[in-house]
């Protein structure tokens, strides 16, 4: 594959966008489907896959609508995509991140930890996080 | 929208963009700030909460190799978010970016990652939602079957 001429790139780019854009659509649907089937179950760790889905989703969602962007500068299609895409990509990270302490913690501290408190305090602190991150 | 940054159309999708005379230690903070801090405390964190947990496992059920399989997790994290991480930074440092190899990583490995979490956490659930159902079926039979039981069914 030659990389020579900026026009060559730009297409080439968009196209691996356009592909990994439809993968990701269908997997996080496909996850989020799956999670959403067992959310009933009230297992905490289900509900942080289905947050993590969910931000999957949206960071999708920004890059379908990049490939319908023209290069027109500073529209608000624009700014509706770059906060969806900051505040989703934010949210994927910080709900794999808590994923993590919350499979620590539940090994380390069993019955003392409460796994349902620790789910609303990391709600809000990626909703507080996200907002910061967006509209600072 | 945003007083601190300005979100703007880059070559391929609407991202953070700094003026032409922002000078590179400004764009450089601001990149730490909004990709380079999250992208290296949650990493950190990740790969530290699973090596205790796999640690505490391993106490528990020696000669185990099972717990091992928790490692994707932080490395799955590593390889969705280090392109995105490189990319904002030479980005910030050369003030443009050609290097075609990064973008195009950082396109493959960081707006996959639908698709990649699917496959780790999906697949996984899937498995445990496949065990959750057949304990259950097990756990019903059993009770059927138990002569006490049986009769209150």
């Amino acid at each position: 594959m030659v990389w020579n001429s900026d026009v060559e790139d730009v297409t080439i780019l968009k196209q691996i966008n356009t592909i990994v854009t439809i993968l990701s659509i269908t997997g996080s649907l496909w996850a989020t489907y799956y999670s959403s089937k067992t959310l009933s179950a009230a297992n905490v760790s289900v509900k942080f896959i289905f947050a993590i889905t969910i931000s999957d989703f949206l960071f999708s969602i920004a890059n379908l609508m990049s490939i319908f962007e023209d290069k027109t500068l500073n529209t608000p299609f624009c700014h509706v995509e770059a906060v969806i895409r900051q505040s989703s990509w934010i949210l994927s990270l910080f709900f794999s991140t808590a994923l993590a302490v919350f499979c620590y913690k539940s090994c380390n501290k069993g019955y003392s930890f409460d796994q349902s408190q620790f789910f609303k305090q990391s709600l809000m602190l990626g909703g507080l996080l996200c907002l910061i991150m967006t509209t600072l | 929208m945003t007083n601190f940054v300005e979100y703007q159309n880059s070559d391929l999708y609407c991202q953070i963009t700094f003026p032409r005379e922002a000078s590179r230690g400004w764009m450089l903070t601001v990149k730490l700030l909004y990709v380079g801090t999250p992208t290296i405390l949650g990493t950190l964190i990740t790969f530290g909460s699973y090596l205790l947990t796999i640690k505490d496992i391993k106490s528990a059920s020696k000669n185990s190799t099972a717990p091992y399989k928790l490692f994707w997790y932080p490395v799955l994290m590593f390889l969705t978010f280090t392109p995105c991480f490189l990319y904002s930074f030479t980005t910030a440092y050369l003030k443009r970016n050609e290097n075609i190899v990064i973008k195009a990583l950082h396109l493959t490995l960081t707006h996959s990652i639908g698709f990649t979490n699917a496959i780790l956490y999906g697949v996984q659930l899937k498995q445990a939602v496949g065990r959750f159902n057949r304990q259950r079926l097990t756990q019903e039979k059993f009770l059927l079957g138990s002569p006490r039981i049986s009769s209150v069914y």
